[in-house]
């Protein structure tokens, strides 16, 4: 029985997406971390909804970052990858969840959120920002950029999530 | 067949992702390469106006800053008008070029790949191709134009050349971006028999129709010469501030159809 819980996954929308569109590319620290956390909104995107809806949201939502960015494609290709693993990836690092359905740092926990969501936005990134700089060499520097801006993305995914997610109810 | 349906259907969510990053690869490799591609980038009308939104709001916070600037360009045309007063003689050239004054929304310069947002368009007479400048120097070619707004590549973006002129020597070089900070770019294709000095200016040459000659793009900063290279390898340090564009002008050229439709011939 899926019962996703809207009020949370409108909240995670308004806060992660919407205020991404004018800080993007904006939200930089030290000229290196460039935070991109509507990636947030999409990994933490409810378990087991249907694979399609997935998909075509995750490309969606890229596609509107993109048209924010002049990169018809870019965030739309990286943003499919990632809602394309995000179940598989969830099964294999947490056991699976039974009943609950919608995913935030307070239902999967504090070490099963960061092995659940920094890789997938390190994935992200590095689509990003390989497709981006589109060359092989001086690579160096920019997985260097690709970390410092997982750490921060992954920052503030943590801050913004758990200001909205709804506790964890104990029975 | 029926064992070909099954495949399909088990993998169908496997060919939807393909398919989705199908078009994604797409429109990164084909359709941002179209000739005023306006719907899927900045020059959407929703999306610049977002951007013109964040800028009114940004642009109290340096109003002085843009202040000084227009009032030192001032000044500096003043001073440019009283010589050309003196020496009206000379073949006057201004006539082929105008200038249309537009406000940055949005502006980019950490990324590798640059591109600036203006809120001018096709209703202000602004096409695909133009050149883009700012008080201070050179600033990019408008890729893209809706009615009402327009994007530009900028001199911050590693595929944009510019057809450069070392002012000494008159030495026809090329500028492209070496994606190493907003402050310099990478100089091309200076022959080692020129003497190069350090703090030489580089201006547009004109040999295209999108600048007229003599605009400032930098001055050499860096330059070395190994033994076996034919060209130099030189840096130059950009003359526009690209972190803190307000005002450009897009540059219209009366004569580009003429000129482009007599280089076509020489094909």
């Amino acid at each position: 029985m899926i019962r996703i819980n809207y009020r949370y996954q409108v909240l995670q929308f308004l806060l992660m997406v919407i205020i991404q569109f004018p800080l993007l590319y904006k939200f930089i620290l030290f000229d290196t971390a460039f935070g991109f956390f509507y990636i947030g909104f999409l990994i933490l995107f409810p378990y087991k909804v249907s694979p399609f809806l997935q998909l075509l949201l995750g490309f969606l939502v890229g596609l509107s970052i993109d048209m924010f960015s002049n990169t018809p494609g870019m965030h739309a290709a990286a943003s499919v990858a990632v809602m394309f693993i995000k179940d598989f990836w969830l099964v294999l690092v947490t056991e699976e969840p039974e009943d609950e359905v919608n995913t935030s740092v307070f239902t999967l926990g504090p070490i099963a959120s960061i092995l659940y969501v920094s890789p997938l936005i390190f994935l992200h990134h590095l689509i990003i920002f390989s497709i981006e700089y589109g060359r092989w060499d001086g690579f160096i520097s920019v997985l260097n950029k690709i970390i410092w801006s997982s750490l921060l993305s992954f920052g503030s995914i943590y801050l913004l999530n758990s200001l909205i997610a709804p506790r964890k109810r104990r029975a | 067949m029926q064992q070909l349906l099954a495949f399909l259907y088990k993998y169908r969510v496997f060919g939807f992702f393909l398919f989705l990053e199908l078009i994604s690869t797409w429109l990164l490799t084909r359709y941002n390469r179209y000739y005023n591609a306006s719907f899927f980038n900045s020059s959407n009308y929703i999306v610049a106006q977002a951007q013109n939104r964040r800028n009114q709001f940004q642009n109290y916070l340096n109003l002085i800053e843009v202040n000084d600037e227009l009032a030192q360009e001032n000044a500096r045309l003043r001073r440019q008008l009283a010589k050309q007063l003196r020496n009206r003689s000379a073949f006057d050239s201004t006539r082929q070029f105008e200038y249309i004054v537009a406000d940055v929304i949005n502006n980019d310069f950490q990324r590798s790949e640059n591109y600036l947002t203006l809120n001018r368009g096709l209703n202000d007479g602004i096409k695909p191709g133009m050149g883009v400048i700012s008080p201070t120097g050179v600033v990019g070619i408008v890729k893209s134009a809706s009615r009402r707004f327009s994007t530009v590549t900028s001199l911050l973006h590693q595929d944009l050349m510019v057809s450069s002129e070392l002012a000494p020597t008159k030495t026809l070089c090329t500028t492209q971006w070496h994606a190493k900070g907003p402050l310099t770019s990478a100089l091309k294709y200076i022959p080692r028999h020129i003497p190069v000095k350090q703090g030489d200016s580089v201006i547009t040459s004109g040999f295209n129709s999108i600048f007229p000659e003599g605009l400032l793009i930098g001055r050499v900063s860096i330059f070395t010469l190994s033994d076996e290279s034919p060209f130099y390898d030189a840096e130059l340090r950009l003359a526009s501030d690209f972190t803190s564009l307000d005002l450009v002008y897009v540059i219209r050229n009366q004569w580009k159809l003429e000129l482009d439709s007599l280089a076509a011939l020489n094909d």
